[in-house]
């Protein structure tokens, strides 16, 4: 069976201090902090951002399928996961294709990834109305995970899962709200599944628990821990730290992100345990093997600890504004159309993909600023916008927006982000943005 | 490159503008009839004399239907063109072409543009019809990056750059509020131009011109015929367009200091005119100030000043209208205002008035003969640039 030749973890830069809510609305105000996608970003840019990091890092060339997973998904009834294949520009002749639904998503992407040899792609945006606890504890990130045949750093040592049908957050189509049924009732449900779903992967992984090195929860309530905590006999404080701030919980994505995290501070030989709360639970349980000390010493992709230390915080106000909770004037401009689809398909390696017409792919490519443009009177949601012509060391240069800009200069280095431009009338725009290198 | 020369063949005898600005009592149709009408008096010819029309907009018209549905009475050639800010010096050189041809013996290049009637801020939105990967960058975004690289080039302090910048706004508005037809007629003081918001860059509002809706027509005849229709005809002698590759920004050589289409349009305008010393020789120039920084930039272009020395000469007053080469004497895009598909027409009517004498307070009065309108449409990497030079003597 194939074993895991690369991962990756990516948590947007923006930063909603908790205490921010509770100030803008006069409430209590929690602890901590929550991951914000930039106004730019979605589901399907996270994946990328994710799978990016993975994939410039694995120990050989995947070329199996990739399964999106996510409950955000920027498109419904079109597939979001070929676009992913897209800007990642894999081999056509690679299926891509979407899992979606629920948080069960993650983890199906998974298992289908690991079973064919193929790319496992999460990504989640979590939020609610204003005040919500959805919005509080809620986070934004992406995860990847890459299968392949020869060098694995991790083998997918044994899964336990607990299946059961009950409503805990659910959204009806073509209704614009999201609800929830009563956490203490979900606690309960839980709870009563953590045991099963536990014991049966250490089983299947043929691991006593206390074999395990880390144990990580990734759960909308923190009740779970204790439940796991319990499960695998140790002290809820031995658990692995569950990212509840800086990012919050990030739905499907949130458990590959631990075991991100987890990975990156393996030794050799060590049992990881990851444990998938909501709408049932899974358990995965992987193993390090000798390969990933030289794996994480010659990664060529930012670890997750640099993403989480890059930290900018974002006003309440402008969350709110990002995400449509609150409407924003917008000046009279021309109303701009959606771009050519046949144009779009035509140029499709080079829109997404960012692979030039001599079939150099600018995407991996970082680049030099070589003029700025700050820009007060561009149609953007976040002004003033900057552009940038930017030199790659071909000589070639572009001009494009920067995204998460703050402080820059000309002859700064820049590497590439795919993002989404703006939406039209239902189209979603994407292309490519440069980013300022900060780490 | 053209390969001949009209110098001389061809001769403009009359001219119409309308007053620029938010016109919204006015539609499309009533600037063309205005503009048409002044033309025709001018020249003191009928709607019926003409013989072919070459109708310049942007987004204001469908084909040549507008223009004969405003003018009437129809069943007459209309060449309808569009070629960004450049449209109406477009249209002028297609009406040239018709009389130096000797298919026409009176054509009109006119050109128009109804902004307001669409309601918004800033151009059109061009990405309609793309992959949508094109540049987001604004029109003053673009033109800002001038001022860095301009800067970084010839080692002068933004500041300094900043300051050569107010002082063109400030000498258009000052021209400006000597013109009856301007958008805006008001002098505007340093200060205000140096504390204006910013909208991008290192330019502020009044380093911006402002879209407008306006029209401005010229009659052009064979240059053998103009004494019939005035004592004071202005004589063509050269209409150069360049079209540049529009691939400066993926172009690893690509300087924001300064504008290669205007390099060559211009070269090409000086040779068929026998412009040696465009400093020396002109009267006055009208020139694309979208943004103070562009008519900068195209005093070095079009050879007015050395490279790295026009922030000099243009702090010094040599552009000013009492200076030794007038530049925008009319207050330029900035104070007239901008209807893109009429500006290059209004250029010239500038010149126009100025070489008969009619240009009452702005009138330049360097005894030169001959005076230049220079018009550029796109971005910095990506431009289309006219030049039509005139004079009043033949030869």
């Amino acid at each position: 069976m194939p074993g895991l030749i690369g991962y990756g973890g990516y948590v947007p830069a923006w930063r909603l201090a908790r205490k921010e809510i509770g100030a803008f609305l006069g409430a209590r105000a929690g602890r901590g902090e929550r991951s914000a996608a930039a106004w730019d970003e979605d589901t399907t840019t996270m994946g990328v951002a994710a799978a990016r990091i993975a994939l410039a890092s694995q120990t050989e060339t995947a070329t199996g399928p990739l399964f999106f997973a996510t409950t955000a998904p920027a498109y419904l009834a079109k597939s979001n996961a070929t676009a992913v294949h897209a800007a990642l520009d894999l081999d056509p002749g690679a299926g891509a294709f979407d899992l979606g639904g629920g948080l069960r998503a993650g983890i199906g992407a998974l298992l289908a990834a690991h079973r064919s040899g193929g790319i496992a792609v999460l990504a989640d945006q979590r939020g609610g109305p204003a005040g919500s606890a959805d919005e509080a504890l809620g986070g934004d990130a992406a995860a990847a995970l890459v299968f392949g045949g020869l060098r694995p750093v991790a083998e997918l040592a044994g899964v336990g899962h607990a299946t059961r049908e009950y409503l805990e957050r659910w959204q009806v189509p073509g209704e614009g709200r999201v609800r929830n049924a009563d956490a203490r009732f979900v606690d309960h449900v839980q709870a009563g599944l953590i045991d099963g779903a536990v014991t049966a992967a250490l089983k299947d992984a043929d691991v006593p628990a206390t074999d395990i090195a880390h144990v990580a929860v990734a759960a909308a309530s923190s009740k779970a821990k204790a439940a796991v905590a319990k499960a695998v006999g140790r002290p809820p404080t031995d658990l692995a730290d569950d990212l509840a701030s800086p990012v919050g919980f990030a739905g499907t994505a949130h458990w590959a992100l631990l075991l991100a995290g987890l990975l990156d501070r393996a030794d050799p030989g060590d049992h990881l345990a990851v444990v998938a709360v909501g709408e049932g639970v899974s358990v995965v349980v992987f193993e390090a093997t000798s390969a990933l000390p030289a794996y994480r010493s010659d990664r060529k992709a930012p670890a997750l600890a640099d993403l989480l230390a890059e930290s900018t915080p974002l006003p309440y106000g402008r969350y709110l504004a990002w995400r449509g909770t609150l409407a924003v004037d917008e000046p009279v401009r021309a109303a701009p159309q959606p771009f050519s689809l046949v144009a779009a398909e035509r140029n499709a390696r080079w829109k997404y993909g960012l692979v030039d017409e001599n079939g150099q792919r600018l995407a991996d490519e970082q680049a030099t600023v070589v003029e700025l443009a700050v820009d007060y009177a561009a149609d953007s949601p976040a002004l003033p916008a900057t552009l940038a012509a930017v030199e790659f060391r071909s000589g070639r240069r572009l001009t494009v927006e920067l995204a998460d800009a703050a402080d820059v200069r000309v002859g700064d280095q820049v590497e590439m982000v795919f993002r989404r431009i703006r939406t039209t009338e239902g189209v979603h725009d994407y292309f490519w943005k440069a980013r300022p290198i900060r780490r | 490159m053209t390969r001949h020369s009209i110098r001389d063949k061809v001769a403009i005898v009359g001219m119409g503008c309308t007053k620029f600005g938010d016109l919204y009592d006015r539609s499309g149709a009533d600037l063309l009839t205005d503009a048409a009408g002044g033309a025709f008096e001018t020249a003191g010819i009928a709607n019926e004399d003409v013989d072919a029309f070459f109708f310049g907009t942007v987004v204001s018209g469908v084909s040549g239907l507008t223009l004969s549905r405003a003018l009437g009475p129809g069943y007459r050639p209309v060449s309808r063109n569009e070629n960004m800010c450049a449209t109406a010096s477009d249209a002028l050189r297609q009406a040239a072409y018709a009389v130096a041809s000797g298919a026409c013996d009176v054509a009109m290049a006119i050109g128009m543009e109804k902004l307001k009637d669409y309601q918004f801020l800033g151009l059109p939105n061009a990405q309609a019809g793309t992959d949508g990967t094109g540049s987001w960058l604004s029109s003053p975004a673009a033109f800002s990056m001038l001022v860095p690289a301009y800067s970084r080039r010839y080692r002068v302090p933004e500041e300094q750059i900043k300051e050569a910048i107010a002082r063109i706004a400030w000498k258009n508005h000052h021209n400006g509020a000597l013109n009856p037809r301007a958008m805006f007629q008001r002098e505007v003081s340093l200060e205000s131009i140096c504390s204006s918001p910013a909208v991008a860059g290192r330019l502020g509002v009044f380093d911006c011109s402002g879209l407008s809706d306006g029209a401005a027509a010229a009659i052009v005849v064979p240059a053998e015929d103009a004494h019939r229709y005035t004592a004071q005809p202005v004589f063509l002698k050269s209409i150069s367009l360049i079209v540049g590759p529009g691939d400066g920004a993926a172009h690893p050589q690509q300087d924001y200091s300064t504008f290669p289409e205007v390099v060559r349009c211009a070269e090409e305008a000086y040779e068929h005119a026998g412009v040696g010393d465009p400093r020396a020789d002109l009267a006055l120039a009208e020139v694309h100030d979208c943004f103070t920084p562009t008519e900068l930039v195209l005093m070095e272009d079009l050879g007015f000043s050395e490279r790295g020395r026009a922030w000099q000469d243009v702090l010094d007053g040599c552009f000013d209208l009492e200076g030794e080469l007038p530049v925008n004497p009319d207050g330029g895009l900035k104070s007239f205002g901008h209807p893109i598909g009429a500006s290059g027409l209004r250029m010239v009517f500038e010149t126009w008035l100025q070489l008969r004498g009619e240009a009452g307070k702005r009138q330049v009065g360097n005894g030169r003969t001959r005076a230049m309108a220079q018009n550029l449409g796109g971005e910095p990497g990506a431009l289309v640039c006219a030049v039509t030079i005139v004079g009043s003597e033949r030869g």
